[in-house]
């Protein structure tokens, strides 16, 4: 678990201009932070895509240690808690970047879908400028309700 | 004189003929009129068309500076509806005065001439009816000569007392000094006295002139002081009149923003709700701001909390490592690793592959890891513990800022609402700029009350010049006397200054006997109209001698300052009502007095008061009201009176126009609102 700065994380080359959208509109401050929910997403669905076109998406040295630590016990729990994996940052990353992969299609599907230029979801999935002033704080519900439809011991 | 009938043609919004019948002999003392209807219908109109008829005059004193090409006469539709052709406008008038009857006609030519309406003097006649009925017609170069004695031309404003007047004189101001001056003058009839005072004055400054250039040192002196006393005080009077006009301009405009902000009175307590609702609407906007980007801080912390059953896992796995000491291993994994390659114990024995203690050893490695991954998953417990520990109270926090900013947005949606709803019911944004009307109308008053206060500095200057003057007058006087016994240049100078002096006294004398008579019989209407408790307390109206009205009190103290604004009115229609009656000969005011919306602030005992006394001081009453000031109560109050003769409705018709229809006194109250209403 060294949280390794220098690696590229990457995500499918169509999520390019989503990414971008996201953070032009202010939904989001960064692209990790995007990345950290779709991945969250992805793995709690149990849902994972191999990337079809790789894109250099931003460098891990902006990823959180809270987000690292979430990344790790992800591949820990999923390998059933083998402790070798918790040294391999790379990989970590890599198995990430598929529930990422995931999870954004069914961020797409649950909730963007209202917020896109019609007919841009089949290709390269844009924000529609006309829609994005109530964004922001839709994004942060939606997100508030994904984690209360999630059951912890409070 | 008797107001018989009147017949407008094309006047105003008057399309075609209508005739309005005032009185007929059958009706006896019944003397009032009532012409009732909404503001803009054509009231004020028809006093317009009487002096209009009477002296072919088309402004009245409460247009004031507006432009004569404004006030037009001629009917718009009739001139739109006829391009290029002249239409002729028509008022008649049919009135008797001291038992000899008047048949008067007078009529213009309009005609549209691109965007401006030219209007001439067509005709004008007066025939006077005989005993037998027959007419007999009066010179065309003589009419006016005829209609002034009947009515002189410069007092016929005091027989229409319009809501705006009375209000005028109920300020204490330069403009009421102005109004009441030049009412008293014009009843002092005294052109010839001021014209001989002129006279006087200039020969009397010749004298002077030529004195000072003699030889005589002293005199020449104090006739150099006098002069320059003169020109000063000249200067200041201009100044003085100067600032009137600019104060009489600021309160026109006044009067204008008023009208403006009248029609926006319905609409005012909305606009102030509305400013209040933006407000709060502003206030929640910017908290939904704050709240909003609290809410973005948390968005790591939510997102981690769709992770904490896995946190919660991974954690308490890891932790139960730690209880059973297998995390950090006891034995240190590369020991172990030696000894499995020495094949020694650490106590010295060899350690056979495939013996019990070696498979004991396999055991131990299995259970350690190397020092990198134990730290990795150490460090994992560490941070998953302190997720862990702070679900709980991020879960809080995150519900908390949602409820907040559900309740921020919830209240946005409801003042969105009212303010659609104010929004709709304020209607066009024309109507929405009344806050700016009320800005100007403030700055104006701030202006007027600066233009006063410089106005009294040199009044107060104006003053000290005058004592001044008077000290140098009469050492010029002396000293004139010294060098008059030889001198006869000296004694025509005295004789031309005391002449002077004498019709100045004779002057003021005069002005102070009518403003006496004027104060007199305002006092004694005043005191009629007054409730009980007003009259208690009010005493007499006086006119100051600046012109200015004061009111005083039963210890004949000036009272002014604190009597109610309706008492104020009554004042005014005292005071206006009282130059009418001087004005006429005998005790009664012999010309018929239109009264226009005079009921403003008036209490219901004031108004009572009005309606009975003033059909008895007029020989025609012509109540010119709106719906909201003759209601059945007051209509209740004229029936009583036996004095109401004839009511007349002036109703839209189509394009703007109006039309007159009389309707019998009888049926009237149905058409009147209640005072509830």
């Amino acid at each position: 678990m060294r949280m390794d700065g220098n690696i590229r994380v990457h995500t499918d080359a169509m999520y390019k201009e989503l990414y971008n959208n996201m953070k032009n509109n202010g939904v989001i401050e960064d692209f990790h932070e995007l990345f950290f929910l779709c991945a969250c997403i992805g793995y709690r669905k149990g849902e994972h895509a191999a990337i079809q076109k790789r894109d250099d998406r931003f460098w891990s040295r902006t990823i959180t240690p809270k987000e690292w630590a979430c990344y790790y016990a992800m591949i820990f729990e999923k390998s059933n808690f083998d402790y070798e994996k918790l040294s391999e940052d790379k990989k970590v990353l890599e198995i990430v970047e598929r529930y990422a992969n995931a999870g954004v299609k069914i961020l797409i599907e649950d909730f963007l879908e209202d917020y896109l230029l019609p007919n841009s979801n089949n290709s390269t999935p844009q924000l529609d400028p006309a829609c994005c002033r109530g964004l922001p704080k839709q994004f942060v519900h939606f997100i508030f309700e994904q984690a209360e439809m999630e059951t912890w011991d409070r | 004189m008797i107001l018989h009938s009147m017949t407008v043609e094309n006047f105003r919004q008057f399309r075609g003929r209508h005739v309005l019948e005032f009185y007929t002999p059958s009706m006896g003392q019944s003397n009032v009129t009532v012409i009732f209807g909404e503001n803009g219908r054509g009231k004020t109109g028809l006093f317009r068309a009487i002096i209009f008829c009477l002296f072919g005059e088309r402004r009245l004193s409460q247009d004031g500076d507006v432009p004569l090409e404004e006030l037009q006469l001629v009917n718009v539709s009739a001139l739109a509806d006829n391009p290029g052709q002249p239409i002729r406008t028509v008022v008649e008038l049919k009135f008797t005065h001291r038992e000899q009857t008047y048949h008067l006609r007078r009529a213009i030519l309009g005609m549209q001439d691109g965007d401006r309406v030219i209007e001439e003097e067509d005709e004008k006649s007066l025939f006077l009816i005989t005993a037998d009925g027959n007419t007999k017609p009066v010179l065309a170069t003589e009419i006016d000569a005829v209609i002034n004695n009947i009515l002189d031309r410069r007092v016929k404003d005091y027989f229409l007392l319009d809501g705006e007047k009375i209000e005028r004189l109920t300020r204490a101001s330069i403009e009421q000094r102005r109004e009441i001056s030049v009412g008293i003058r014009n009843l002092l009839n005294v052109d010839a006295l001021e014209i001989a005072i002129k006279a006087v004055g200039r020969v009397a400054k010749t004298l002077d002139n030529e004195l000072s250039s003699s030889s005589h040192e002293d005199l020449s002196r104090l006739l150099k002081r006098l002069g320059d006393n003169e020109e000063e005080q000249d200067n200041s009077k201009n100044r003085l009149e100067k600032l009137a006009d600019e104060i009489c301009l600021a309160r026109k405009e006044i009067d204008k923003t008023d009208k403006a902000l009248d029609e926006f009175k319905e609409i005012r307590h909305l606009l102030e709700r509305r400013k209040s609702l933006e407000q709060n609407l502003q206030e929640m906007e910017r908290q939904a701001v704050d709240a909003l980007s609290e809410m973005r801080n948390l968005v790591c912390k939510a997102t981690a909390l769709i992770m904490a059953p896995t946190v919660i896992t991974v954690f308490e796995h890891i932790d139960s490592r730690k209880q059973k000491g297998e995390l950090p291993s006891e034995i240190r994994r590369d020991l172990i690793e030696r000894i499995l390659m020495e094949k020694r114990c650490i106590c010295g024995n060899e350690i056979c592959e495939g013996s019990e203690a070696y498979s004991h050893i396999i055991d131990w490695l299995k259970r350690t890891s190397d020092v990198t991954t134990q730290d990795a998953a150490l460090n994992l417990w560490r941070y998953m513990s302190e997720m862990r520990h702070h679900f709980s109270d991020d879960a809080d926090l995150v519900e908390k800022r949602l409820q907040q900013y559900g309740n921020i947005n919830s209240s946005i949606g409801n003042l969105n609402h009212s303010l659609e709803n104010v929004s709709n019911q304020i209607g066009t944004s024309e109507r929405q700029d009344a806050t700016k009307l009320d800005v100007h109308r403030t700055n104006l008053q701030k202006g007027i009350i600066d233009l006063e206060a410089n106005a009294q500095n040199i009044q107060s200057q104006l003053e000290n010049l005058q004592q001044e003057n008077d000290r140098l007058r009469a050492l010029l006087k002396e000293e004139k006397l010294k060098v008059g016994k030889n001198d006869e240049l000296s004694r025509r100078s005295i004789l031309a200054h005391d002449t002077q002096d004498a019709l100045i006294d004779i002057h003021k004398q005069f002005t102070s006997e009518i403003k006496d008579l004027i104060g007199a019989s305002a006092t004694i209407l005043f005191r009629e109209l007054l409730d009980k408790e007003g009259r208690e307390n009010l005493r007499t109206i006086v006119v100051n001698d600046d012109y200015s009205l004061q009111v005083l009190d039963r210890y004949k103290k000036p009272f002014l300052a604190n009597i109610s604004a309706g008492q104020r009115q009554i004042m005014s229609i005292s005071f206006i009502a009282a130059l009418a009656i001087i004005a006429s000969p005998g005790d009664k005011i012999e010309i018929p007095l239109f009264m226009d919306t005079p009921f403003g602030r008036l209490s219901y005992d004031h108004r009572r008061n009005l309606i009975n006394k003033l059909p008895t001081l007029a020989s025609q009453w012509i109540l010119l009201a709106t719906d909201t000031e003759f209601r059945r109560q007051e209509a209740q109050l004229l029936k009583n009176s036996g004095r109401w003769g004839k009511f007349f409705m002036l109703r839209p018709s189509s394009n703007g126009n109006t039309e007159i229809v009389e309707q019998d006194i009888s049926s009237v109250m149905a058409v009147l609102r209640n005072e509830e209403d």
